[in-house]
C-alpha cells in the first residue's frame, strides 16, 4: 500500500474514531445530567 | 497576467456573481430583506455542514500544512485532527447551546448570561480580534494570487480583499453558504484527481517518496505518530490552542446560529468532520513529496509544495486546485469579515439604539461595515505582512476566556463580577506575555499565549466561582424544586 493511500485511511479512521468517541462522551454527559 | 490567474478569476466571478445575482432576484421576487447575519436561520444539514467545515479550512490548512509536513512529516496531520475535535465540540456542544438560546452573536450570549456591560466589552475586543484575523486572511489571499500572477504581495492582497469583500457583501451568510457548497465540490474533486495524478508524475511515484525517507533514516516522517516527543509537543499544542480559542469564535458560531435547529447542527458532525479533516491529507502528501525531490526541496519549506503543484500538474488541474484553494481562503475571509460586521451592527449599535435596528437598516449597516473592513484590511496588508501563524496564535488567545465564562455560565453558576475579573486578568496576562519578558522570568517560555491565557482563565474562574456568594445558577442548570424542574429559560 503506498503512502498516499495509507495516510488517507489513517486520517479517515482517526477522524471517525474521534467523532464516535465524542458522540459517546456527549451521550454519557447527557445521561449524567438527566440522572442528577 | 497569467492564464491560470485569469481562469481562476473567471471561475470565481461566475460562481460568486451568479449566486449573488440569483439571491438578489429571489429577494425581489419574495419582497424580502436579506438577513445578512443569519440568513433567516434556515440552513439545512448540507449548507451548515459544508460551511462549518470550510470556515475552518483557511490559510494554515492550505499553505501551512505543506510547510509543516515538509519539516515535521506526517505528524502534521494532528493539526487536522485538532480541528476534528473542534468540530465535535461545536456540533455536540457550543454550536447547539448558542442555537438553543437564540443569540446572534457571542457577545449577545455573554450579555444574556451576565450583563450588558460585559456584552459591550467582549463585543469590542471580539470584533477587533476577528478584524485582526481578516487582515491575516487578506494576506493569505494575496499569497495565493501572488503565486499565480507573480505580482507583489501588497497588490495581490488588495485584489484578494476586493474579491473577498464583493463575495460576502452581496448576500451575507446565505451567499457564503451557497458558494461554499459549490467550492467544496470543486475543491474535493480537484484534490482527489491531483492525488492520483501525482502518483504518475512524481519522479519515482509514491514508492519513491517512501524509499527516500526509509533510506535517510527518517521513517518516522511517514507515520502520523512521528516520534514520541514530536507527537506530544505538536499534537497537544495544536489541540489546546485550536479547541479553546475557536469553539466559541464568532465565525463558527455564526454558522451555528444560522442553522435551522439543533438537530441540524448535531447531524452535521458526520459530514463536516470528515470534509474538514480529510482535506489536510493532500497538502501533507505534497509537503512530504516536495521534500524528497532536490529541485523543490532547495526552495525551502514555504515554497516547495506550492511550486511542485504548479510544475508537475497540468494547467487545467492547477486551475481547478487553485480555484478550490482560493474558494477555501475566500470562505474564511468572508466569515471573518461578516463576524465583526455583525457584532458591530448588533452588539455595539443595535443593542444601544432604542427599539433596535430595523432589518433593512441592519442589512445596510452590515454591508457598509463589511466594505469598510475590507478597505482597511486591504490598505493595512498592502504595507504590513506579519507572520501568519504567530499572529493567529496571539489573536486566538484573546478569545480563550470566552469559552470558560460561557461554559460556566451555562452549566455551573454565573456572577458578572467574576466573569469580568476572568476576562480582564486573561487579557492583561496576554499583553504581559507578549510585550514583557515575564515568561522568561517565570521560566515558562515554553507556554504560548493561548496556553497561559487558558490556564489563567480556568484558575481565576474556578476560584472566583467557589468564593462568590451572589452567583445565579447556570442557564441550563436544572432547578431542583418539584414544580420548577424544567431547564431554566432565558
Amino acid at each position: 500500500m503506498n503512502i498516499a493511500v495509507e495516510l488517507f485511511l489513517t486520517a479517515f479512521g482517526t477522524i471517525m474514531a474521534i467523532v464516535i468517541v465524542s458522540i459517546l462522551i456527549s451521550k454519557i454527559i447527557e445521561k449524567c445530567g438527566e440522572g442528577s | 497576467m497569467s492564464n491560470i490567474l485569469i481562469m481562476v478569476l473567471i471561475y470565481n466571478v461566475i460562481v460568486i456573481g451568479g449566486i449573488g445575482w440569483y439571491l438578489k432576484w429571489k429577494e425581489k421576487q419574495n419582497h424580502e430583506v436579506t438577513d445578512m447575519a443569519l440568513g433567516g436561520r434556515d440552513a439545512s444539514v448540507a449548507m451548515f455542514s459544508v460551511t462549518l467545515a470550510i470556515t475552518y479550512l483557511g490559510s494554515a490548512h492550505v499553505y501551512g500544512l505543506m510547510e509543516m509536513s515538509f519539516v515535521l512529516g506526517a505528524v502534521a496531520l494532528w493539526f487536522c485532527f485538532a480541528h476534528t475535535i473542534l468540530i465535535c465540540v461545536i456540533c455536540l456542544g457550543t454550536g447547539r447551546w448558542v442555537r438553543r438560546i437564540g443569540s446572534a452573536t457571542i457577545p449577545e450570549l455573554i450579555g444574556k448570561l451576565y450583563n450588558q456591560r460585559l456584552r459591550t466589552y467582549t463585543a469590542c475586543v471580539g470584533a477587533m480580534v476577528v478584524f485582526g484575523l481578516v487582515t491575516l486572511e487578506t494576506q493569505t489571499l494575496g499569497i495565493g494570487i501572488s503565486a499565480m500572477s507573480g505580482w507583489s504581495l501588497g497588490w495581490s492582497s488588495v485584489v484578494g480583499a476586493i474579491i473577498g469583500t464583493a463575495y460576502v457583501s452581496m448576500g451575507g451568510i446565505k451567499q457564503t453558504m451557497w458558494v461554499n457548497l459549490i467550492n467544496a465540490i470543486v475543491m474535493y474533486a480537484s484534490i482527489i484527481i491531483a492525488g492520483i495524478y501525482l502518483a504518475f508524475v512524481l519522479p519515482s511515484g509514491w514508492e519513491g517518496v517512501t524509499q527516500h525517507y526509509v533510506s535517510h533514516g527518517e521513517e518516522f516522517k511517514l507515520s502520523v505518530l512521528g516520534t514520541p516527543d514530536l507527537l506530544l509537543s505538536f499534537s497537544l499544542a495544536a489541540i489546546f490552542s485550536v479547541v479553546f480559542a475557536q469553539s466559541v469564535n464568532q465565525q463558527g458560531m455564526q454558522a451555528a446560529m444560522s442553522a435551522k435547529d439543533e438537530q441540524v447542527i448535531k447531524r452535521s458532525l458526520w459530514i463536516s468532520a470528515p470534509i474538514n479533516g480529510l482535506f489536510g491529507v493532500f497538502p501533507v502528501l505534497v509537503g512530504l513529496a516536495a521534500a524528497t525531490i532536490p529541485e523543490f526541496a532547495a526552495l525551502g519549506p514555504k515554497l516547495a509544495g506550492a511550486t511542485l503543484i504548479v510544475e508537475l500538474l497540468p494547467t487545467w488541474l492547477v486551475v481547478l486546485l487553485q480555484a478550490g484553494f482560493l474558494g477555501a481562503l475566500l470562505s474564511t475571509f468572508a466569515m471573518s469579515a461578516l463576524a465583526p460586521a455583525t457584532i458591530f451592527a448588533k452588539d455595539i449599535i443595535g443593542a444601544n439604539v432604542k427599539g433596535g435596528l430595523s432589518p433593512l437598516r441592519e442589512q445596510r449597516l452590515i454591508r457598509i461595515v463589511i466594505l469598510v473592513i475590507g478597505a482597511i484590511a486591504a490598505s493595512m496588508t498592502f504595507f504590513l505582512h506579519p507572520n501568519v501563524i504567530l499572529a493567529i496564535t496571539w489573536l486566538f488567545a484573546w478569545l480563550a476566556p470566552f469559552f470558560f465564562i460561557i461554559v460556566a455560565g451555562l452549566f455551573w453558576k454565573r456572577d458578572s463580577r467574576v466573569a469580568l475579573v476572568v476576562v480582564i486578568s486573561s487579557w492583561v496576562v496576554n499583553l504581559l506575555w507578549s510585550f514583557t519578558n515575564l515568561k522568561e522570568v517565570l521560566g515558562l517560555a515554553a507556554l504560548e499565549n493561548a496556553h497561559i491565557v487558558a490556564i489563567v482563565s480556568l484558575i481565576t474562574l474556578v476560584i472566583g466561582n467557589i468564593l462568590t456568594k451572589q452567583a445565579k445558577p447556570g442557564l441550563f442548570v436544572k432547578i431542583k424544586e418539584p414544580n420548577l424542574s424544567k431547564t431554566a429559560h432565558v
